[in-house]
């Protein structure tokens, strides 16, 4: 998912929960759910790497 | 536009295929959810691949991946094959969003996917405390109790893995034995924080919005007129199920034939399926011996027999 987005020239904040308890906490708070990774969107949550979701809220063309 | 190749999947098989096709300046399609596949996701550290004493399977994929994005003429589309036809020599990839993409030639190299278990409560939680990933999400479960199901070597991994995070572990085997590795079985002992326990039949994981406890039924206390044994639980917060693979196959139906494990059967040196220009590389087909390294080559050997498949196809229309 990371190259995804640097592919697609998308700058993120990448937080390793693994090594961070406090944001570890915020993401299971955020997202009802245990599992990784996570993608938070402007607020907006994706669980997984859901590529239609992220596409639509970053406004991605899939490139060619 | 129709490719030369496409190559289902993103693992050690797909990627390296993806490589010879690219060196071959094939014009090549590599669809894929995600790249790394159980490499990624299971592979807690890889130590047999030629070239990396030590590293693990995520940092080994990231290079596979770096080599494979230098290829020109091969592209990469994350999304799902779900069905594969061929009519008059053109293959025909269905995906998942219903877009459909021709190839003359195709690699299945979808590998497997985590076998369930099939007990109560399992679908319920997944992501709410039940994984089939422990490189992916044993980290979350940072000092909880939890439990890995299976007694294998992958169980063990896991659980080894976890001695990293968690403050206690249950392995539960079904079988009376644990079938792990000796060295496995001395470094969970030494651990101190690995409890086994053989005989255990997984009835249920239960919970309110995250897990938090599991039953299952003691077989050694099974009273033979009842048929059924001890049931007892277990408080933990994490389940990370390890009982094995099925491949991810189903999508070749009509095109191959399967094993009786759903495998799909292949010839053993170009790894050819019964339909001319469709290849299987990797743990999805019925060779023996599943490793990176042979993944990677069986890759290899598919990417190469598609160009002579090809050159042969081009000849022949001449």
């Amino acid at each position: 998912m990371k190259g995804y987005f640097k592919k697609n020239n998308i700058e993120f904040e990448d937080i390793d929960i693994s090594k961070d308890e406090k944001q570890l906490q915020k993401m299971i708070k955020d997202s009802g759910q245990m599992g990784v990774p996570v993608v938070d969107i402007d607020g907006e949550i994706i669980i997984g790497f859901d590529k239609e979701k992220i596409d639509k809220l970053l406004k991605i063309h899939p490139v060619k | 536009m129709i490719y030369d190749l496409i190559i289902i999947g993103g693992g050690p098989a797909g990627i390296t295929a993806g490589i010879y096709a690219g060196r071959q300046k094939m014009k090549t399609l590599l669809i894929t959810k995600e790249f790394g596949g159980q490499t990624a996701k299971k592979a807690t550290e890889v130590c047999n691949y030629p070239g990396f004493e030590r590293i693990s399977g995520m940092e080994l994929i990231d290079k596979f991946v770096e080599h494979l994005e230098k290829q020109e003429s091969v592209e990469v589309k994350f999304s799902e094959a779900e069905k594969i036809e061929k009519n008059n020599d053109i293959f025909t990839i269905i995906t998942t969003d219903n877009e459909k993409l021709e190839s003359k030639s195709v690699i299945i190299a979808t590998g497997v996917d985590p076998r369930p278990l099939e007990a109560v409560g399992e679908k319920e939680f997944i992501g709410k405390g039940i994984s089939y990933c422990v490189t992916c999400d044993g980290p979350i479960f940072r000092n909880k109790t939890i439990a890995v199901i299976g007694g294998g070597n992958a169980g063990m991994e896991a659980a080894l893995f976890m001695t990293n995070y968690a403050t206690k572990i249950y392995v539960l085997e079904f079988g009376p034995d644990i079938k792990a590795d000796e060295i496995n079985q001395k470094d969970a002992k030494e651990s101190g924080k690995i409890e086994i326990i053989t005989n255990a039949v997984v009835k249920e994981i239960k919970g309110e919005n995250f897990v938090n406890s599991l039953v299952y039924e003691d077989n050694v206390s099974k009273d033979p007129s009842t048929g059924s044994g001890q049931v007892k639980t277990l408080q933990v917060e994490g389940v990370f199920i390890e009982i094995g693979h099925q491949p991810a196959t189903a999508l070749a139906k009509g095109l191959v034939d399967f094993t009786k494990r759903d495998e799909i059967v292949v010839e053993n040196e170009t790894f050819a399926t019964k339909t001319p220009g469709l290849f299987a590389a990797g743990d999805n087909n019925s060779g023996p011996y599943k490793q990176i390294v042979t993944a990677a080559g069986e890759g290899c050997k598919t990417a190469l027999a598609a160009y002579d498949y090809l050159r042969k196809l081009n000849s022949n229309s001449k």
